[in-house]
């Protein structure tokens, strides 16, 4: 299970404190002890490293910008995960119209390239040290990407924002600003959409390996 | 048949949520529906595949980014709240004062476009149509905007012998504004309709010899009147005769007043007199005998005992008889009466009357007119002479030939 805060509560409350009467070195704190959460829940989110990093220095610098609109109705984190969910869909939707146009514009001749590229990115990100998985875990892992890619934003947002963040219900219905019951019901058709996505790509691996 | 289940409840069980017998108790249901159950528990496997997913290192320059925006912000506050909060104040002081000064800048120019339409900048009594010797912008603009309104503006001019120049709308009677300036409207309307929208076709001069007929007004009470009341008063000498006491004001007339006695009131004519005589806008039309009794029912009953007021009435010389003949009948007031003494003509000029009729060359509601609409004036008020030319053709076509008349006054 993945933390729950790299801070403990004590300490975060106290630097949220600090912030608030205008302290911005215990905001450099915070982010230097979210940012890390950030960039992997950006990374699953985009499926890319280059564009991750990118994106989760956009949302640090926002949080940086509009750290005055943060009046400590929520948790910290929650604020700042709101902030970079906000930024990765954004990127996300961008990346998907710049796709669809290029695969308007280029001919089915050349088909891979960029899919190519996406592969090689998912393959690169997924070539991390670990030497206590065995290569079926690497592959259950790597199933698990694929699928995970192959959801829609929000669906993918709120299931990474349970397991990966290990959020409670409401802390994700902050970020995501949307009704507790809506995230149940999201996050059920989300786990629902994910298991169907991992049959396939199961199905499309053994399909690869008997040929 | 397809079962249904309890979403929440399913949600619960991949979660980890239900307690060991609610667990239990979902999967001895599910016991029948052996798929239903892996899915399930394939769900919850990949619930804990992404829980273990390992948190990467993220790119050291992304805070380095970071850093050096919150070192700068950090630089921003170093400032301090206070310093920054003076210079706040005094930018919106700055920022106020020029907003205030944009708005007093902007009233007051809108004032003085307006005022200039209005009454112009050299003399406020008078309307600037008849002080501008060029046609300018604004009234051209102002003319757009109302040609109604600007028509209203728009006057006679006319010169009389005592210097005074009376600014008439266009109706006759209706008196704008009385001014000691020499006509200065001539220029005006020249300039105006030396413009090519213009034709003239001809012009009228006519010469009327006007005269100016001073007299002083007094209201006297008869001898019997002030010997009742000396005798009420008992103040009165024996043996003198109360008619041989004159009224102040009768003694004073009677004994060759100074041009400017104490006791002598000089009454502007023109505040005091029906239009058509005072004003000689018409001075082509005769007077008639109701107007000089109207005029000198006016000046008996402005009359007063304690000064004497003087008139100057002008008038073409050829009604200068028939004044006199008004003036010398008496006029009784309850038991006072009104005498007028010093009836005498004091100066004697010619009134120029210039006649042009244009033809518009263009259509005169396109743009302002800087002279009165005296189409109808001419239709309805001057007998021009018509030729027999004229007079063959139809009536139609002479109200679709658009004409303009100017007037143009000179001593």
């Amino acid at each position: 299970m993945a933390p729950q805060s790299p801070l403990s509560p004590e300490r975060e409350r106290q630097l949220v404190r600090q912030l608030q009467s205008g302290d911005r070195g215990a905001l450099g704190e915070l982010l230097g002890a979210y940012h890390r959460r950030v960039y992997h829940q950006c990374l699953r989110m985009l499926s890319n490293p280059d564009d991750a990093a990118e994106v989760t220095q956009d949302a640090l610098t926002k949080a940086i910008q509009h750290v005055d609109g943060f009046k400590g109705d929520s948790r910290f984190g929650t604020w700042l995960f709101r902030i970079a969910m906000n930024v990765s869909i954004s990127h996300l939707r961008r990346r998907k119209v710049r796709q669809a146009a290029s695969l308007d514009k280029q001919a089915s001749a050349d088909t891979g390239s960029d899919q190519a590229a996406d592969l090689k990115a998912l393959l690169s990100q997924r070539r991390e040290p670990q030497p206590d998985q065995s290569v079926e875990q690497r592959e259950q892992v790597e199933l698990l990407m694929a699928a995970l890619d192959r959801l829609e934003a929000n669906l993918k947002g709120v299931i990474l924002l349970r397991d990966l963040q290990g959020m409670d219900y409401q802390q994700i219905a902050d970020v995501m600003g949307v009704p507790v019951g809506t995230i149940k019901s999201r996050l059920f058709r989300a786990r629902l959409a994910l298991r169907e996505a991992m049959v396939q790509q199961d199905q499309a691996a053994g399909e690869v390996r008997d040929d | 048949m397809t079962k249904q289940y309890d979403e929440q409840l399913l949600l619960d069980y991949i979660e980890g949520n239900l307690s060991p017998a609610q667990r239990a108790d979902l999967e001895r249901r599910l016991q029948d529906q052996p798929q239903m159950l892996r899915y399930l528990r394939d769900m919850t496997g990949d619930r804990e595949a992404l829980s273990n997913l390992p948190e990467p290192e993220a790119p050291a320059w992304i805070m380095d980014e970071v850093d050096r925006r919150l070192e700068r912000s950090m630089l921003l506050d170093f400032n301090g709240p206070g310093v920054d909060s003076v210079v706040d104040r005094q930018r919106n002081v700055v920022r106020r004062i020029a907003m205030l000064s944009g708005l007093a800048a902007m009233f007051l120019i809108t004032g003085l476009v307006v005022g200039y339409s209005l009454w112009g900048f050299g003399d406020p009594g008078m309307p600037v149509a008849q002080r501008s010797d060029t046609p300018s912008s604004t009234a051209v603009a102002m003319g757009k905007a109302g040609p109604e309104a600007m028509a209203a503006n728009q006057a006679v001019v006319q010169s009389k012998p005592g210097g005074a120049m009376v600014a008439m709308g266009k109706s006759a009677g209706q008196r704008l504004a009385v001014s000691p300036s020499p006509p200065r409207l001539l220029a005006k309307a020249d300039a105006v309709d030396a413009t090519p929208d213009t034709e003239l076709l001809a012009e009228a001069v006519t010469a009327v010899p006007v005269m100016s007929v001073e007299m002083d007004a007094a209201r006297v009470m008869p001898a019997k009147a002030q010997a009742m009341v000396a005798e009420a008063e008992g103040a009165q000498p024996a043996g003198q005769s109360l008619a041989q006491q004159p009224d102040p004001a009768m003694r004073a007339s009677q004994s060759k007043l100074a041009p400017y006695p104490d006791n002598v009131e000089i009454v502007v004519q023109t505040d005091d007199l029906p239009s058509s005589v005072a004003q000689l806008n018409e001075v082509t039309r005769n007077l008639r005998a109701a107007e000089l009794r109207e005029t000198v029912a006016m000046s008996k009953a402005a009359a007063r005992s304690d000064a004497v007021r003087r008139y100057t009435l002008t008038v073409p010389a050829d009604q200068v008889p028939a004044l006199f003949t008004q003036l010398r009948q008496p006029l009784r007031d309850g038991n006072q009466r009104v005498a007028f003494n010093r009836i005498e003509t004091t100066t004697t000029t010619t009134v120029t009357t210039r006649t042009r009729i244009v033809r518009q060359l263009v259509d005169g509601n396109a743009w302002p007119r800087t002279t009165p609409d005296y189409n109808q004036i001419i239709i309805e008020q001057l007998p021009l002479p018509e030729t027999q030319r004229l007079q063959e053709v139809d009536a139609a076509r002479r109200v679709t030939m658009p004409v303009k008349v100017e007037k143009v006054q000179a001593q």
